[in-house]
């Protein structure tokens, strides 16, 4: 089988590379995407650890079950939020959404 | 002829003798009358010493009868008729006895000791005296005769008599008590003290000389001595209450307080009805022990025994008042005596003058005859009640009325009047001249615009004067001396539109202020002094010669400091020619008649204290000669009208103060009342020459007697009176003044005063002559008749007034005023009287000469004698004296001290304020940059900080989300690597 420490990492690359879709990413939908990808790394790292730690609860599992129905109603509220925001400015770059400046 | 049985004399027509009836036949008259006389005195002689002296006067008057040139039977006859009682015959045979033979030195004694008998005690004198000079060695009868001589007062007939016993016997103590109390009664009391020391010496149980020795001793003043010997005189004569009395004051004098209170009680064990001592108790138990009570009764005993004398009243008032804080009683024991009706009346004279001022200032414009009616009516109102007043004090009643006002410290000021005979007199001369002034001045202001506040000014001036006259303590006197001075400056510039007259006002005003100054303090000093302000009190108290003679002089002169400048006398009479600047009636009323006389008034006021201290008197006559001699010197030569009248009342000031200072009280006063009325006269007169002619000056006026008879028959009438021509007023008044200078032994005063009359004479019909006499130099007019009465009027007066004081009655002015008591009367003295007569007629036919006949050129005297006329027309230069040395001196001060004023003082006040300016301005800066800076600079901060700090808010999501990776990030780092 592959070592835990493959997953893992797989699971660290998909979150840094989540973290800079979040921080580069110019349209808010991308944002989304790259905050999903994020929850996917997270789910990836619970399962891994739920197959290699031996215990009679598969509380990894049920825990990445929660995290994808969070993620499914995260999402849709977040395409409200943009769909509501774009009503207002009419763009969904996220560098357009600056009012609450100084 | 002697009867042959029973030996008795009969008269020689008798036929039979009286006591047995035997016939008297011719041979028994004849027989009888042979015997010799030696026998007949040696049987009289027997008799005489058995004891039988009607036998023996018998024998004697036998023998006196055979032989009548016998001198013993007539001497022994005295004896017998002196032992059986028989004064008279024994008097009458001495003095026979002597007829006949003068050396008989017996029968001088006898006669001596008979006539004291008879005290007929002058002849005795001299009888003894004859006897010592017989017998020289029997030195009784001189002593007898001294002592005689002095009983009777004759001091000048006992000094020889005392001389030549004091030299026969220096050892006598008689002789010398006798010679010391004549030194005692000249006034040479150094002697006196030595020779009464040396009787009392000789014989100390002498209670007479101890008597006179301490009286010499307290004449002189030195206390301890005199109280020492009436001491001794009380130790020997019990019962001398006199001696006793005079201890106790002594003691009280030295201050040993309980020693005099027993006195005191002694003399009223021995006479209780002496209410002086009472009076004397009352007064130490409150001033010295303050026992207020125990006064109070002893005050109100005395009072009861003498219910005249005002010192108790007041005393008893003042503790009643101050100490037991009577205040509610307003009629209380302040009050003396008076009928209560003429008190209100006394009262009521000097206030509705008053009433017409206030009425007449306020709204006189508005009263019928704008305010002139109720000014006169309100004179003379007062001008009755003064004559009621008069009538009242003519038939004894006297009025002394005090209510208390407040009280200053110890002082209690009260406001009374006192109603006697001077004040009464000038009662009288304020109201007539008063009236007629104020009558007068209705025709000579007609048409002045001030008319209403003229009579305001006269009525409030005639209030001043009545209340100066009428008041009786020093306070109240020195509010109405300035009350007067200050009517006398608005009505002297009352015409103040003229620059001449308002310097006039100012002039008159100043002037009497420095005097003023002198009179507050004499006024103080005598207040201090005697802890009151009353008249009765200090006058009382100086009497009884209670302030010592050297502060009586310096308070005199200071009182009569106030009448130099009052009444215008030599150093301050510069106020009184520019005064006639002022309307005439002014110029009757207050500078000939009244204000100017309120001085002299003054001085008569005080007379006890002046005629207390001989070197007052003196500096008041001299003062006033000065005056007198100076001011006609001066009037001689001037030109308006005015001014010589002026100058004429200056020297008649100076007469009035002239014979007040030699003593002379009534003269002073008489002159004042007849002077009022003749130089009232002479002012109204000009006043009427100067309405008609609209002209003041002499030289420009002639032949006026034509047209104007009334004002040239009463101004003549008037210079007959000034000059003192009998039987004017003038001549009486100044007769007493020159009287009196002579009496009093200055000569030189008499002198001058002599001098002035002859001057007054020349100077006044100089100028009769010269304005109402020869050619006529311009048109006049006779004044109309509410000015011309009152001419006529003053002309009977200055006729008239003069004849009460006439010194062939002896109930005239003269007892009038001294209260019918005290002052000697003089007969008339013809020397003075003729004097003054051929003086005055010298005058005025020098005067006549000069100026009507020609005799004597006009300009010859400021021709020949050019210098001494410039001298007199400038008026010695006195006024400019006083304006380059004291009036120039004093404007240079007063400019000086205003530049100081100005630079150092303004400028002082000026520099704090710009010093505090400059420090405020300090302040702001710092206030505005460093307090307010730093507050600011908080500000500045906090606003520096935020707007730094807000740039980290860019509203850009993805780098919020950054920071917070970066932030987690470090967190991790610094946990797990480090």
């Amino acid at each position: 089988m592959t070592p835990l420490s493959h997953y893992l990492i797989l699971g660290a690359i998909l979150f840094a590379i989540g973290i800079f879709g979040v921080l580069t990413r110019r349209n808010a939908i991308g944002i989304l995407i790259s905050i999903e990808i994020m929850l996917g790394a997270v789910n990836l790292n619970l399962v891994a650890f739920s197959r290699f730690v031996e215990t009679s609860s598969l509380n990894g599992q049920v825990f990445a079950v929660f995290v994808m129905t969070v993620a499914a109603g995260e999402a849709a509220v977040g395409l409200a939020l943009i769909l509501a925001l774009y009503r207002s400015v009419r763009a969904v770059f996220a560098d357009r959404f600056n009012i609450l400046k100084w | 002829m002697i009867c042959p049985k029973c030996q008795t004399s009969n008269p020689d027509h008798h036929r039979y003798c009286f006591e047995c009836g035997t016939r008297l036949g011719e041979r028994q008259r004849r027989v009888r009358a042979k015997g010799s006389v030696r026998d007949l005195m040696a049987r009289g002689i027997a008799l005489f010493n058995e004891g039988n002296f009607r036998g023996a006067l018998e024998e004697f008057k036998t023998g006196a009868m055979l032989d009548p040139v016998h001198e013993l039977s007539h001497l022994y006859m005295a004896a017998c008729n002196l032992a059986v009682g028989e004064i008279g015959a024994a008097r009458d045979a001495a003095k026979r006895a002597i007829e006949i033979n003068p050396k008989l030195q017996g029968a001088s004694f006898l006669l001596g000791f008979l006539e004291v008998l008879e005290e007929e005690r002058l002849k005795a004198s001299e009888h003894l005296s004859k006897c010592y000079e017989l017998n020289p060695e029997f030195v009784l009868p001189l002593q007898w005769a001294a002592s005689l001589l002095i009983e009777e007062r004759r001091f000048s007939k006992a000094k020889p008599v005392v001389e030549r016993l004091l030299d026969t016997k220096p050892d006598s103590a008689p002789a010398n008590h006798m010679s010391g109390v004549l030194a005692l009664e000249e006034g040479d009391l150094s002697t006196a003290t030595s020779r009464l020391e040396r009787a009392v010496e000789l014989l100390d149980d002498f209670t007479a000389a101890h008597r006179k020795l301490a009286e010499a001793y307290r004449r002189q003043g030195n206390k301890e001595k005199a109280a020492k010997h009436y001491e001794r005189v009380i130790e020997l004569d019990k019962t001398d209450a006199d001696s006793t009395f005079q201890l106790g004051l002594l003691l009280s004098d030295l201050r040993e307080i309980d020693a005099a209170i027993k006195m005191f009680k002694r003399v009223l064990g021995m006479k209780p009805s002496l209410a002086e001592a009472h009076y004397q108790i009352g007064l130490l138990l409150y001033v010295e022990k303050g026992a207020i009570d125990e006064a109070v009764v002893e005050l109100k005993k005395a009072l009861k025994l003498d219910p005249t004398d005002p010192s108790t009243r007041l005393i008893l008032g003042e503790l009643l008042y101050v100490k037991k804080g009577m205040k509610g009683k307003w009629i209380m024991v302040f009050t003396s005596w008076g009928d209560p009706r003429l008190i209100a009346a006394a009262f009521l004279i000097p206030l509705l003058p008053l009433l017409a001022f206030a009425a007449t200032i306020f709204f006189g414009k508005r009263l019928p005859g704008k305010g002139s009616s109720l000014a006169i009516g309100a004179a003379a109102v007062s001008s009755c009640l003064s004559f009621v007043l008069l009538f009242y004090v003519l038939s004894g009643g006297r009025i002394e009325v005090s209510y208390p006002w407040f009280q200053a410290g110890k002082y209690v000021v009260a406001i009374g009047v006192t109603v006697d005979p001077l004040c009464a007199l000038m009662l009288i001369v304020v109201s007539i001249v008063g009236l007629l002034v104020e009558i007068y001045s209705v025709g000579y202001m007609h048409g002045d615009p001030r008319f209403s506040r003229y009579f305001a000014y006269i009525s409030l001036f005639i209030f001043s004067m009545y209340g100066l006259v009428l008041c009786n303590s020093f306070f109240l006197l020195y509010i109405f001396w300035e009350l007067v001075g200050i009517c006398s400056y608005l009505l002297i510039g009352f015409w103040f539109e003229r620059k001449s007259a308002a310097d006039a006002g100012k002039k008159a005003f100043i002037t009497n202020r420095v005097g003023d100054f002198g009179f507050l303090v004499g006024v103080l000093l005598l207040a201090s002094a005697a802890g009151t302000f009353q008249f009765s009190q200090i006058f009382s108290m100086a009497q009884h010669g209670q302030f010592a003679v050297g502060f009586l002089t310096l308070a005199s002169v200071c009182l009569f400091a106030g009448a130099v400048g009052k009444s215008a006398q030599f150093p301050l009479h510069v106020w009184l020619p520019d005064a006639m600047e002022g309307p005439t009636p002014i110029s009757a009323l207050i500078h000939a008649a009244t204000m100017v006389a309120a001085g002299v008034y003054m001085v008569a006021r005080c007379f006890p204290l002046f005629s207390a201290s001989a070197q007052a008197s003196l500096v008041v006559a001299t003062i006033g000669g000065i005056t007198a001699i100076f001011a006609a010197t001066i009037a001689c030569t001037q030109f308006d009208i005015k001014r010589v009248l002026a100058y004429s009342t200056l020297s008649q000031l100076g007469y009035m103060m002239l014979g007040l200072g030699c003593g002379g009280y009534v003269a002073g006063m008489f002159h004042l009342m007849t002077h009022a009325f003749f130089k009232a006269l002479l002012f109204l007169c000009a006043g009427s020459v100067i309405h008609a002619t609209e002209k003041q000056d002499i030289r420009e006026m002639g032949g006026l007697g034509r047209h104007m008879k009334v004002t040239s028959t009463t101004f003549l009438v008037a210079c007959l009176a000034i000059a003192g021509i009998p039987p004017f007023s003038g001549f009486w008044s100044k007769d007493e003044i020159l009287v009196a200078v002579q009496r009093s032994g200055h000569t030189w005063l008499y002198l001058i005063a002599i001098a002035g009359a002859l001057l007054t004479a020349f100077y006044m019909f100089r100028l009769y002559f010269v304005v109402f006499l020869g050619e006529e130099k311009c048109k006049s007019h006779e004044s109309p008749s509410v000015m011309a009465v009152p001419l006529a009027i003053l002309g009977v007066l200055s006729v008239c007034a003069g004849w009460v004081g006439m010194p062939w009655f002896r109930h005239g002015i003269g007892s009038f005023l001294s209260g019918g008591e005290g002052v000697e009367h003089h007969g008339p003295n013809y020397a003075v009287m003729g004097a003054s007569l051929l003086v005055a007629g010298a005058g005025i036919v020098i005067s006549y000469g000069t100026y009507v006949k020609g005799w004597i050129a006009r300009d010859a005297f400021s021709r020949r004698f050019a210098p001494i006329y410039r001298l007199l027309y400038n008026k010695y230069y006195v006024d400019e004296i006083y304006q380059a040395y004291i009036v120039g001196p004093l404007v240079l001060l007063t400019k000086s001290l205003f530049t100081f004023d100005l630079g150092v003082i303004d400028g002082a006040v000026n520099g704090t304020a710009r010093v505090t300016v400059l420090w405020s301005r300090v302040k702001r800066w710092f206030d505005v940059h460093v307090v307010d800076g730093a507050v600011n600079g908080v500000a500045f901060l906090t606003r520096f900080a935020g707007s730094a700090a807000r740039r980290a808010q860019t509203g850009n999501l993805q780098q919020y989300a950054l920071m917070i990776i970066v932030g987690l990030a470090t967190i991790l780092i610094v946990k797990f690597l480090l």
